[in-house]
């Protein structure tokens, strides 16, 4: 019997299941899966910091911290000359993009940032400051900055990019990858790997690496809008690499069902964003695939070593 | 942006401080002596007002009087001028000799030699016996000379006096006749002469063309709203019942019930004219309650068929809205049947013929509101579907009531309630009735409805009770609709407490004030953005625009006389607020679409959980039995519990299956 922390609910309810034809919905995502995923484990996906540090100590690739500041008292401390050329500052409780700055450039007298807007170290101090306060932050909660590596997309993503961050969602459970896309910002999503706002969907054979169907706005596609470029049949770069850092990503965090968000580094190869533990249910639309068969045929399996879970993942799931 | 505001704020309060350290003074008491504070500003004080020379004559010198505060001499012109208020004598004694006192002044007795002998002893030598003995502007009054500017008193007894003389002067020679009866028939005595009479037109009118008067009373009428000569006209009533009287007020008791046609005819020889008017004898009043379910004609059919029995129905419309909802309306049913607190209070039987029972929650509520004892009356809820919810609820209001019987029946029963009349023998009714104690239902098997009844008789207002039973429906549909069906809200509590607001509101009028603060709310929001304010402080700002606009359309809702904008509490703004937070969050995490998506799920939710709320059926359901909430539990568990699909992910996930 699987070895999960978390018992099922003892009884439930669905009278039209085989109606569903395998389909995961929200009610069934959150009461099976979902559930599994303790508070605990919530908060931690909630707090970039705290995942980070955590997937630093499992040696799982993620964007690397260069500094954090979570209060004045730091920040006058702090000596930016040891920040990179290039990087990114965060708010960590920051939602919906606000409050991040991406500098790719360092002068002299201060810093440049991917708009050609220029930061001096006075600006770059009242940024921060005002990150401290929770400007950024839902509910004007008190705040930390941080300074992180600043991702350059893997170039081979580029024609289907319109400009901003793809990003690669990995659905785990019991150590499996069991359903990836890969979705790509559109000039809609304003540069924003966000399905919400417009980016495109592109389902993943977890088999071979490559795009199938895609989806924008929950329909089906086979161009990237305005671009007129192909989807189906993309390659992507170091696919084992990626299923094996999604499983490792579960082994170590102990989530019961997770949604590994991944970015292809030119020069680091796959980092991890962040974790999700309410993946969405629109990847079933994008890869034309439903997920609920899939998360029972792996309901059984107790495979702890991410290698095995990649081999076990690519015999299984054939689109 | 925020630097700007910042300076205009430090200007701000810079200005106000420098101003006031400018104020050389603050008042008098600051100022060298001498000079007064003005706006701040010592001001030399050369204006004499401030200190009078004097305050009255003794502190002038003499030969000198105070006028105004300042000593002027006595000498000048111009006091004889003034002298009006200033008097000079009480009576002649004060004057010097050969004067006399005039209206408090000293006027000089005539010149003549003649005068000073006669102001010694005017009394005896009367200087004149009527006016042609003294001069032209002179009148003779009591044997003195007067000046005609005399007390106008005087005058008056004068003119008292003229009449007596003219009666006895002037007696007409020719004396014919002294009263009418001296002369012919159709002549009048008019001034000693025997006068042909003019008849004149007449016009018969009454004050009111319907009385109402129970029988066996008395019935007073009087004609003197028509026109007509009492002396010359004759005033015939007919009552209608086979009386005939005359005179101009009259007085008659009927002795069977019944529609009367009372006619009144004012005639003479040469004019005749005549009214009538609708006179109902009846035997017993009753108030009947209807709402806008009862059309005019049906209302008239049945106040017809209340006559037909001798019945006199005091019919009060509930007003029909359709825009507030029945929590509204029942507040101001009661007062509505306040205004008509006098045939209440009257009547000795009240008939309830509403839809649900509304119009029972509305009584109860004004006898509670107004202290009426229902004691002494029977009352009737006449329904067609007398369900055991709504014989519990009546059992509930029962008590409230405290009536000697709270009858329920069906619509059917009407004409045998009339045939009651006075009677409170309810076995006549026949067989379909119901009569509920008004002792309070004490079954100890069903705790929950007691304890509701219990809280109803304590004073707790029904609508109340009703609200607070809905809520948990209200969130169970929300559940439902967001577990089964898949519609997308701003959490459960949202859509509950909106429909809560809608219902206080009204649904038009809530959701315009919905739709104005979400929108100015939103757009304040992002303004906001901008300022780079923290959170909390940004939530409070919106707070403070949210409650400035609520000021606003309470003054639109006041100005246009629109009483339900009024109705809207504190509560449903703060709910606002929340929701306006929400969708800024929510658009800028996921975008508008989404955020649009989430505002209209809730909004319709509110808008489905409204119309649940107002259900009567159900509120009658719940009241009957609270215990229900624990089935609502199970509900909830069940709905907890579903792991299939939603309505809309089928929808979803169509291209899938």
């Amino acid at each position: 019997m699987m070895d999960s922390k978390y018992a099922l609910p003892k009884f439930s309810f669905n009278f039209f299941k085989r109606f569903e034809n395998g389909i995961l919905g929200i009610n069934a995502r959150n009461l099976y899966y979902v559930s599994q995923n303790s508070f605990d484990d919530l908060k931690l996906v909630d707090n970039k910091l705290e995942t980070k540090e955590l997937l630093q100590e499992n040696n799982i690739p993620t964007a690397k911290v260069y500094a954090t500041i979570s209060n004045r008292s730091e920040l006058s401390k702090f000596d930016f000359s040891k920040l990179p050329s290039d990087f990114v500052i965060k708010p960590v409780k920051g939602f919906g993009g606000e409050g991040i700055i991406v500098i790719v450039k360092k002068e002299d007298d201060g810093f440049i940032d991917i708009k050609g807007n220029k930061y001096s170290l006075g600006d770059m101090k009242r940024h921060i400051i005002e990150t401290l306060d929770g400007t950024f932050s839902l509910g004007g909660a008190k705040d930390t900055a941080f300074f992180e590596h600043r991702l350059i997309l893997h170039s081979s993503f580029k024609p289907l990019v319109y400009s901003g961050i793809a990003d690669i969602r990995v659905i785990v459970y019991r150590n499996i990858p069991v359903l990836a896309m890969t979705r790509l910002p559109t000039e809609e999503s304003e540069g924003k790997a966000n399905l919400h706002m417009g980016a495109v969907g592109a389902g993943i054979d977890i088999a071979t690496g490559k795009t199938t169907t895609a989806a924008q706005h929950g329909k089906k596609i086979l161009e990237i809008p305005h671009t007129g470029e192909k989807i189906e049949g993309f390659k992507i770069p170091m696919w084992d690499k990626v299923l094996e850092v999604s499983s490792k990503c579960q082994i170590s965090s102990g989530l019961g069902y997770v949604g590994v968000d991944i970015v292809l580094d030119e020069k680091l190869g796959p980092l991890v964003l962040e974790l999700n533990a309410r993946p969405g249910l629109g990847i079933q639309i994008a890869n034309d695939i439903t997920l609920r068969d899939r998360l029972e045929r792996v309901e059984e399996l107790e495979i702890n070593d991410p290698l095995e879970a990649v081999k076990t993942a690519k015999e299984l799931f054939r689109n | 942006m925020d630097k700007k505001l910042f300076t205009s704020l430090l200007l701000l309060s810079l200005i106000i401080s420098l101003s006031v350290a400018v104020l050389a003074c603050e008042d008098d008491s600051d100022c060298d002596e001498g000079e007064y504070c003005d706006n701040g500003d010592c001001i030399a004080d050369d204006e004499p007002e401030e200190e009078p020379d004097c305050v009255d004559d003794s502190d002038c010198a003499e030969g000198e009087y105070c006028d105004e505060g300042e000593c002027l001499p006595d000498e000048e012109e111009e006091e004889a001028n003034e002298t009006e208020e200033l008097l000079d004598c009480e009576d002649d004694g004060d004057c010097d000799e050969g004067e006399y006192c005039d209206e408090g002044e000293c006027l000089p007795d005539e010149e003549e030699e003649e005068s000073e002998e006669e102001s010694d002893e005017p009394e005896e030598e009367p200087d004149c016996e009527n006016d042609e003995d003294c001069d032209d502007w002179e009148l003779c009054e009591d044997g003195e000379c007067v000046l005609e500017e005399e007390p106008k008193e005087e005058t008056e007894v004068v003119v008292e006096e003229e009449p007596q003389e003219v009666i006895v002067e002037e007696p007409p020679e020719e004396f014919i006749c002294q009263n009418d009866e001296d002369c012919d028939d159709d002549e009048l005595c008019e001034d000693g002469e025997c006068v042909e009479i003019e008849l004149e037109e007449v016009e018969a009118l009454l004050y009111d063309d319907e009385f109402f008067i129970r029988k066996g009373s008395p019935f007073l009428v009087d004609a003197y709203d028509s026109d007509f000569d009492e002396d010359l006209d004759s005033i015939v009533w007919d009552f209608g019942d086979g009386v005939i009287m005359n005179g101009s007020e009259v007085q008659h008791i009927y002795n069977t019930s019944g529609v009367y046609t009372l006619t009144l005819r004012i005639f003479n020889e040469d004019y005749e004219s005549s009214t009538t008017a609708r006179v109902v004898v009846y035997k017993s009043l009753m108030t009947l309650v209807v709402d806008g379910k009862t059309s005019e004609t049906e209302l008239n059919q049945i106040e017809n068929l209340a006559l037909s029995y001798g019945i006199m129905l005091e019919s009060i419309s509930l007003p029909v809205n359709y825009f507030q909802s029945d929590y509204l309306a029942r507040e101001i049913y009661a007062k509505k049947l306040a205004e008509h607190e006098d045939a209440i209070i009257s009547s000795s039987k009240i008939i309830i013929k509403t839809d649900g029972f509304s119009g029972l929650i509305a009584l109860s509520q004004f006898s509670r509101d107004q202290e009426i004892n229902l004691k002494s009356k029977q009352i009737f809820f006449l329904s067609d579907h007398i369900s055991d919810s709504l014989a519990k609820v009546a059992s509930y209001i029962a008590p409230i009531l405290d009536a000697k019987d709270l009858v329920l029946t069906s619509n059917s029963n009407l004409a045998a309630i009339f045939a009651l009349g006075e009677s409170k023998d309810l076995e006549k009714l026949g067989s379909k009735y119901t009569v509920l104690d008004s002792e309070a239902n004490e079954s100890p098997f069903n705790i929950a409805s007691s304890f509701i009844g219990y809280l109803a008789f304590s004073g707790i207002s029904l609508n109340t009770l009703i609200l607070l039973l809905m809520l948990p429906v209200a969130a169970t549909i929300v559940v439902f609709f967001r577990q089964i069906i898949g519609i997308q809200t701003f959490g459960v509590f949202a859509p509950s407490l909106i429909a809560i607001s809608l219902l206080a509101t009204g649904l038009w009028y809530g959701l315009l004030i919905f739709f104005v603060l979400l929108g100015l709310g939103a757009f304040l929001r992002y303004q906001l953005k901008n300022l780079k304010l923290l959170g909390a402080s940004k939530i409070s700002v919106v707070l403070i625009f949210v409650t400035i606009l609520m000021l606003l359309l309470l003054w639109a809702g006041l100005t246009f006389g629109v009483s339900e904008i009024i109705s809207v509490t504190t509560f449903p703004m703060l709910i606002m607020a929340f929701m306006i937070e929400r969708f800024v969050s929510v658009e800028s995490e996921r975008g508008i679409k989404e955020a649009i998506t989430l505002v209209s799920g809730t909004l319709a939710l509110s808008v489905i959980c409204y119309f649940v709320m107002s259900w009567n059926l159900l509120q009658m359901f719940m009241l009957a039995y609270p215990s229900v909430i624990v089935a609502l539990f199970v509900l909830n568990v069940f709905f907890g519990r579903w792991t299939g699909m939603t309505l809309f992910e089928y929808r979803r996930f169509k291209q899938l299956r």
